[in-house]
């Protein structure tokens, strides 16, 4: 697992860092979107 | 694009601020830009001047060894290329023998002509300059070319703090401005904003500017002139509501035009009778609203007030009475504005004044009747005890003949003396007795009474009660007269199987609570021009009637406190409508007694 | 064109721009609901563009840079990913904040709580707290200014007046309009920076393979030497060990998601939607620009392994854009770093006179102020403050700036609790509020004392132990919850007055 690289980039530190800062940049939309549905829901 | 006041203020003064930086700025580079050139030109000056010493010195030191001229140039150039003087340059017999000049481009012929025919001298050229000698003794000129580019480098490594300096400052100063600028127009703004809102028409708004200068002074008298236009356009306001309020509550229809007859100005009341009467004309055919025109342009033109009445058909039968008047709108300075026209609905008013009148005309009638008759009675009886004496007298002397003359003399007698009971009974003041009285009862009385006729006539009777509550407080005998009249009028009236239709119900109005017995029938009907008349005394349209019938019917429905109508059409049938007071109950009773 | 005169021309030219883009907010400033939070008016765009451009401050551009440079990777795992999470519980905060009128977020409190001390305790901390953000901005910005400018940091320095004042004294009005400058500015800047460290690097593979084998101390003065492969190292081979992560959240995470500086962002959004909005598009927006970072810092360290003549880390951007990929945009670049550091300065320094003038002076001292004078008031502490925090990063000792790193976690020992329990939690109550502000503000001064920090740079501090704020944010809560559950008195009292939903 340590010799696969994408773009050079070891595959641990893209899961880690590349993931948690996908994540966390899509954060405060998908927050925005679950306050979406759960206002829709309690308004039905 | 239009300047605001601070942008007024701002620009000049950003450009006044600026101007002065960077024009120093600039000077002071040039300034230093000739400091640094004078300097260049003093030191290839010196160099120049070395340059010369050394080839004189040169040329001198080698004289004796007889090395040939060629050499001794030769030499010379070797040490000034060792050398490798910036800019440097030997010119023999117009051709350049040696030279350290980067480009050439601009050394052209013409620079060549100059600097051979000057020989000596300095030559400003488009890139910087050229200073110059010669040595005669070789023929040969030495000079140096100076590129400016070469020390522009320099100029701003030493000049760069200041223009730094500069445009910080004049990026200082600006700054400053637009918040000075700022700070001066911003109270007037507000001061334009809010007259600007004031003057759309919000009076509420009070500028909110707290300062002692005199744009506060301006705030505090502009509020204090608000304060008073408010309080004027306040009352202005009321006085216009009450006058609108008036002019609205008033029954009087009011229309205002202006000089050329363009209406400005029309009431609720006006227009009401316009929307209502509209549909119905005069009798010649004018609607109302153009009768107003006529009359307002005939006041404008002749400027003369005017009043006229016009009447109008109703609904029905019904007239309707107007009264226009139009007058002239004249302000103060006599000056002619325009037109006011105020219509009254006088129908009402034109009602009561018939009816005012035929009861004036039925009393005058009934006091001459009964005067007549009270004059005629006595020798009347005169008469009759006369001619029984004689019929008497002439028992067994009198023919057949005779005695039939006397029959039909006595006959007559009698029938005058009725006539003549009837008139007085018709004039003689009664004093009803009210009681609650059902009408249904009297009703069925009356028809019982003339049950003969109606059969007779195969007539069909059909009574619809309406209301339960039937009970008039009334005079029973006189009402059932009213009744037995009415009856007998249209049994007259009817041909055979004819109908007569009798509805009673109830309505309640301004006047009190009121049972309404009408008495319908598809009789021959009375002409148009006779309704008028027909409660008037020995008015008869038949040869046997004496015409009195219905005067005593509307005497006797006054004296019980109610009204009588008639609304009659030819061929078609007439109908009575009476309105006979409700029956009260006990406590009602007792108070109208004690009233 | 000699290299001084392109760098004046970009300064001179960013200069005027931004006076005339701020001139226009004097205009439309007319009370001091427009001074400080723009007449709630700002759409979309613009609120997109001043939280943006609020967010990229000196830190991100040349704290992140450098600690990218010298650590790699693993600085992105305790910072930007805890910055982002913390912007996701500020889209709660606008779900709810919206209800209420407010100007600054300790007036929330007041209404909330129904607590004059508490608005004025926020004021306080805000006050505090903000002089030394303040100053971070300042020294990013005169790193770079002397760098562009040639010219000794302490003149430098003196420059930010020239931009931060003025666009401050225009209000929000000023700093919005500045902020779209400034943001674009960002945005090309480190897209430019990125594509020229790209292309000198030989692409993206090419600077990774190189930087696995680095393993020299950044530069002369840093303590830790780069274990080879620790660039790209989410840990940096043990130098950063996971223990950050928790740092990067509690100090930085938490303590973003109760800024008032992204609060006030919400309050000045034209309604609830546009707040959300703004806060979700903000991030995927800046997500691009740290990708560039990201680049640029990596990159950096490849093309000079090991920079001899700097001191700090925060010297390693403009240094970079300078002295080893110069071109003639490196002015816009140089420019675009000062912007970053300006744009966040001045609206600091606006949250800053709130907090002084709003919460402290209007509140309690006279509540009956006009509007003009109170203006006046606003200016005169941005001055004043301005002008304290320009003194102290004259030369700013290096406890200030390791307390200056640590204050981040603030805002989530004082204010994330009582905001986050006032907005979501009924029972919430003025005394729960009060003791949990205090309490967590205690708990992190003590912690922070006994702490030890082993490279502080702008505003980016890498503990090697637990943050100070995660203790303080600890004892906060704890408090909030049972102080509360305590002195409730049930519903429709007054303590539940300030709830809305």
């Amino acid at each position: 697992m340590e010799n696969i690289t994408f773009l050079g980039l070891p595959l641990k530190t893209l899961i880690i860092v590349g993931g948690l800062f996908l994540i966390s940049a899509l954060s405060p939309t998908i927050v925005a979107i679950i306050l979406n549905l759960r206002k829709e829901s309690k308004n039905e | 694009m239009k300047l605001d006041i601070e942008n007024k203020i701002l620009i000049p003064f950003v450009i006044l601020v600026i101007l002065p930086i960077i024009i120093l700025g600039i000077v002071s580079y040039l300034g230093g830009y000739e400091i640094l050139m004078d300097n260049e030109n003093k030191n290839l000056r010196i160099r120049l001047d070395d340059s010369i010493e050394f080839i004189h010195l040169h040329n001198r030191y080698l004289y004796d060894r007889s090395i040939n001229d060629e050499t001794k140039k030769n030499e010379v150039i070797n040490y000034f290329k060792e050398k490798n003087y910036n800019g440097m340059f030997i010119l023999e017999n117009k051709e350049i023998i040696f030279d350290t000049i980067e480009s050439k481009k601009d050394f052209s012929m013409e620079l060549m002509k100059k600097i051979l025919d000057q020989r000596r001298g300095l030559i400003k050229t488009k890139d910087g300059f050229i200073t110059f000698e010669n040595y005669d003794a070789w023929d040969w000129i030495i000079g140096y070319k100076v590129v400016r580019k070469s020390f522009t480098q320099d100029l701003l490594d030493i000049q760069k703090y200041t223009i730094l300096v500069a445009i910080i400052f004049s990026i200082f100063s600006v700054q400053a401005t637009i918040f000075i600028s700022h700070n001066i127009s911003k109270p007037i703004k507000t001061l334009a904003d809010n007259c600007n809102t004031i003057s759309i028409g919000n009076f509420k708004k009070r500028i909110d500017i707290n300062r002692k200068d005199e744009i506060g002074i301006l705030a505090k008298s502009f509020n204090n002139m608000i304060n008073k236009l408010q309080n004027s356009t306040d009352n202005l306001l009321e006085m216009k509501k009450f006058n609108e309020n008036i002019l609205r509550n008033i029954s009087t229809g009011i229309i205002t035009t202006n000089e050329k007859g363009d209406i400005v100005s029309i009431n609720e009341a006006a227009i009401k009778i316009l929307e209502y009467k509209s549909v119905n004309q005069l009798e010649n055919g004018k609607l109302m609203n153009e009768i107003l025109k006529e009359q307002l342009k005939n006041t404008l033109i002749n400027e003369i007030s005017i009043n006229k009445m016009y009447t109008f058909n109703g609904i029905g039968n019904e007239k309707l009475y107007f009264d226009v008047t139009t007058s002239l709108l004249v302000d103060e300075d006599k000056n002619i504005s325009g037109a006011i026209c105020s219509i009254n609905d006088i129908t009402k008013r034109k009602k009561i004044e018939s009816r005012i009148e035929r009861i004036n005309r039925l009393t005058s009638l009934g006091q001459l009747a009964a005067g007549l008759a009270h004059e005629i009675r006595n020798p009347l009886a005169g008469m009759k005890t006369s001619i029984q004496v004689l019929k008497n007298r002439f028992k067994e002397t009198s023919t057949t003949s005779s005695k039939q003359l006397f029959d039909s003399t006595l006959y007559e007698i009698d029938r005058l003396n009725s006539l003549i009971s009837e008139l007085l009974d018709l004039a003689k003041p009664h004093y009803p007795k009210y009681e609650n009285t059902n009408i249904v009862c009297i009703l069925n009385k009356s028809i019982d009474l003339v049950k003969k006729g109606i059969d007779e006539k195969k007539i069909n009777t059909d009574i619809s009660i309406e209301d339960e509550d039937c009970i008039a407080f009334i005079d029973k005998a006189q009402i059932e007269q009213v009744f037995l009249n009415i009856i007998t009028n249209s049994i007259k009236a009817v041909g055979q199987h004819g109908m007569l239709k009798i509805i009673i119900s109830n309505v309640s109005n301004e006047k009190g609570d009121f049972i309404i017995i009408k008495f319908k029938d598809n009789g021959c009907g009375i002409k148009e021009e006779d309704v008028d008349k027909i409660f008037d005394p020995f008015y008869t349209t038949e040869p046997q009637g004496t015409g009195l019938g219905l005067s005593v019917v509307h005497k006797l429905v006054t004296e019980n406190n109610g009204e009588i109508e008639v609304e009659s059409a030819v061929d078609i049938g007439t109908e009575f409508i009476i309105r006979l007071p409700m029956g009260r109950s006990e406590a009602n009773e007792e108070k109208g007694f004690n009233n | 064109m000699n290299k001084f005169i392109i760098y004046l021309i970009y300064f001179t030219l960013y200069t005027f721009l931004l006076l005339w883009v701020g001139k226009s907010g004097f205009k439309k400033t007319n009370n001091i609901r427009d001074f400080y939070v723009a007449g709630n008016s700002l759409g979309l765009f613009k609120s997109i563009f001043t939280f943006t451009a609020t967010w990229f401050s000196a830190a991100s551009m040349q704290g992140l840079t450098g600690t990218l440079f010298a650590y790699g990777y693993s600085a992105i795992l305790f910072s930007v990913i805890g910055w982002f999470f913390g912007a996701a519980l500020l889209v709660l905060v606008a779900n709810r904040l919206k209800e209420y009128d407010v100007l600054t977020v300790p007036e929330y409190f007041k209404y909330r709580y129904d607590s004059k001390l508490l608005q004025a305790m926020g004021g306080l901390v805000i006050t505090f707290s903000y002089v030394l953000y303040i100053i971070i901005q300042i020294r990013g910005f005169g790193i770079v200014m002397s760098e562009l400018l040639d010219i000794h940091y302490t003149i430098a320095i003196l420059l930010i007046h020239l931009f931060v004042i003025y666009t401050t004294f225009g209000g929000l009005f000023s700093i919005a309009n500045t902020d779209k400058l400034n943001f674009i500015l960002i945005f090309i800047g480190t897209t430019l920076a990125m594509y020229m460290i790209l292309k000198d690097v030989n692409g993206i593979i090419n600077m990774h393979r190189e930087a696995s084998m680095i393993a020299t101390k950044p530069f002369e003065s840093f303590p830790d030497q780069t274990l080879k492969g620790g660039l790209l190292d989410p840990f940096a081979k043990g130098l950063q060990p996971p223990v950050i992560m928790i740092a990067g959240f509690f100090g930085w995470g938490l303590g973003l998601a109760a800024n008032p500086q992204y609060a006030i962002r919400i309050v000045s959004a034209k309604n609830k939607k546009v707040a959300i909005k703004m806060i979700c598009f903000s991030v995927l927006i800046l997500s691009i620009i740290y990708v560039n970072i990201m680049i640029i810092g990596i990159g950096a360290r490849v093309l000079v392994p090991a920079v001899g003549i700097i001191d700090s880390m925060d010297e390693i951007f403009p240094y970079i854009i300078n002295n080893v990929i110069y071109s003639k945009l490196s002015g816009l670049i140089l420019i675009s770093i000062a912007a970053a550091a300006i744009s966040t300065a001045n609206s600091q320094l606006l949250i800053l006179a709130s907090g002084f003038s709003y919460d402290i002076y209007k509140n309690l001292i006279n509540p009956k102020v006009g509007e003009e004078k109170f203006l006046n008031i606003n200016r005169i502490i941005i001055f004043i403050a301005g002008t304290v925090s320009l003194i102290m990063s004259v030369k700013p000792p290096e406890s200030l700036l390791s307390f200056g790193a640590d204050i981040w976690g603030i805002f989530t020992v004082t204010f994330f609790i009582p905001l986050y329990g006032g907005l979501y939690w009924k029972k919430a109550t003025k005394k729960g509020a009060i003791y949990s502000f205090f309490g967590g503000c205690i708990t992190m001064v003590i912690f922070h004392l006994m702490n030890q920090h082993d490279v502080i740079s702008l505003g980016i501090v890498i503990n090697k132990s637990i943050h100070p704020a995660f203790y303080g944010f600890m004892v906060a809560s704890l408090l909030f919850y049972l102080v509360s559950i305590v002195t409730y008195k049930g519903e429709d009292v007054e303590n539940e007055a300030g709830y809305r939903k």
